[in-house]
């Protein structure tokens, strides 16, 4: 069964296409990153698998199944952290606003709620900030308590947009050894520029510019023991990226 | 001093403004938070256009105001959930015409002589007892729909995009925050009039939210910073013969400028 597929989708917002035969299959605990210019229809993309747009022509089903729910079943991490900084409000409320709303007690949160909540905050390694206003905490802390907030949805999927793009180095890095480890157990969705670091942790790259472009990493990793993928300096461009990937294909000859 | 208490009316006046004061406190809290400052203060400006409307057909002024006030909210709350690019346009327009009708019937009301100060300032001293029915039964709806739908409320406020991923009805609970804060406002304007209500509902808040954790704290801070600003205005309007309204309107400013002295001070000095 896999988790997420999506066949000949085509969609666009008003005349023009956005998107054009997309095909996209995600597989149970694959890291997939979603790479590609600006404007090249990765957020079109995103808001279609999490259901904000709606499907126009061609089908995505999500565990094989049409998608019905205007609810997503997909942990989602947004990409701007920094709103409502000075919003008067306890890490720990944020990761309970995770829960799915239907099956809420009469008011405030129940007691496996609040428990589900912390143990998503223990997995991001945030749980002694329980307390802490959301505003006091770092980018990159705040970022893990979004991620939290998302585990807390009891999804075996986190979709991440551009999750270290307000966040230091070292934030970084912190970030993305932490999808690492939760990969172990979750399929994980990361859309981002970030070439370097998706390098070292993705299995699979989706190169969205209007067309979808799938490279299976995983597999051409192998090869980077012969040089093709050695990066000295720990950062390369995405245009390298693609040339490395189909030079790769070329003497391989898979088809992208 | 304390002779006073004995006046029904001032008995009232310290029971409306204690009633205004956490309704403001609470509303104001959802205003501030979720950037509506100039919605409140359409929807404040616009309800004169009701108070025109009561005064001409000679209906009660509370529901002219309201209804008007009301409308008003619906229609922002459409505005600014369809239209995003000229909402503060529209809003300024909605603001001024509510204005204009409001005057205009008022000129056009034969032997019209009504003191127009009062709604533009306030008169929490004639308030009578229908008034704080009104107000205690606002506040209890208030007090209802916060803590049956605290946690939509907070996840609307915090985050919306998020919300509406999560299945919360953004549109709706962002209208209900608007009709709220167009009810208040009509409460609020018997304390200190429509064009001094958009301090009541920032500035004790403003400083709540400086001293609060959470959403809820920052509400109740609200409503015992905005009591004590009232109390203090009102003692001074009764003792110097002030307008109540600006009275209160003065304390809380001058609280706030002590307030952000003090907290630059101690900034300095750690």
């Amino acid at each position: 069964m896999s988790i997420l597929s999506i066949k000949d989708l085509s969609f666009g917002y008003e005349k023009d296409l956005v998107l054009e035969d997309i095909n996209l299959t995600v597989e149970k605990r694959d890291f997939l990153a979603i790479i590609g210019p600006n404007g090249g229809g990765k957020s079109t993309l995103l808001k279609l698998i999490l259901g904000v747009n709606k499907i126009k022509s061609g089908e995505m089903k999500v565990y094989d199944k049409d998608v019905t729910s205007t609810v997503t079943s997909f942990g989602y991490v947004p990409q701007n952290t920094n709103i409502n900084i000075d919003f008067p409000i306890k890490v720990i409320e944020v990761v309970l606003m995770g829960h799915i709303q239907s099956n809420k007690p009469l008011f405030g949160y129940g007691k496996s709620e609040t428990a589900c909540a912390m143990g998503s905050l223990a997995k991001v390694g945030m749980e002694e900030f329980a307390n802490s206003r959301i505003g006091s905490l770092s980018g990159g802390q705040r970022q893990r308590v979004m991620i939290a907030r998302a585990l807390c949805s009891n999804t075996d999927v986190l979709i991440l947009d551009e999750p270290t793009s307000s966040i230091d180095v070292e934030g970084q890095r912190q970030i993305y050894d932490l999808l690492k480890v939760l990969n172990e157990t979750i399929t994980i969705i990361v859309v981002s520029h970030d070439i370097s670091i998706i390098l070292n942790y993705a299995t699979k790259v989706a190169h969205v510019n209007k067309t979808l472009t799938f490279h299976d990493v995983k597999n051409k990793k192998e090869f980077g023991q012969h040089g093709l993928f050695d990066v000295s300096d720990e950062h390369f461009c995405e245009v390298e990226l693609l040339q490395m990937l189909n030079d790769g294909s070329k003497k391989k000859s898979c088809k992208c | 001093m304390l002779d006073a208490l004995n006046y029904e009316f001032i008995q009232n006046a310290i029971i409306a403004g204690l009633l205004v004061s956490f309704a403001s406190g609470i509303i104001g809290s959802l205003i501030v938070v979720n950037r509506m400052v100039f919605l409140a203060g359409g929807i404040a400006h616009t309800s004169y256009g009701g108070i025109g409307v009561a005064v001409y057909f000679g209906f009660p002024i509370f529901l002219g105001a309201s209804l008007f006030a009301v409308s008003a909210a619906l229609l922002m709350a459409y505005i600014t959930l369809n239209e995003r690019n000229r909402i503060d346009t529209f809003i300024g327009l909605i603001w001024a015409v509510g204005m204009a009708i409001g005057i205009i019937l008022i000129d056009l009301t034969p032997g019209y002589n009504v003191d127009l100060m009062s709604y533009l300032f306030g008169s929490i001293l004639a308030v009578n007892n229908e008034d704080i029915y009104v107000m205690a039964g606002l506040l209890a709806v208030i007090i209802f729909v916060i803590v049956f739908w605290y946690r939509e409320i907070l996840a609307v406020s915090y985050d919306s995009e998020y919300a509406s991923l999560r299945g919360i009805n953004v549109k709706l609970f962002y209208t209900i925050i608007l009709v709220l804060s167009a009810l208040t406002v009509v409460v609020a304007i018997k304390v200190v009039g429509l064009i001094l209500v958009i301090a009541l509902l920032t500035i004790p808040i403003y400083i709540a939210e400086k001293l609060s954790d959470s959403l809820g704290s920052m509400m109740f801070a609200s409503g015992i910073l905005s009591s004590i600003f009232t109390l203090l205005g009102l003692w001074l309007s009764y003792n110097y013969d002030l307008t109540s309204g600006a009275s209160i309107i003065m304390v809380s400013a001058l609280s706030l400028g002590l307030f952000l002295l003090g907290n630059k001070l101690v900034k300095y000095t750690y």
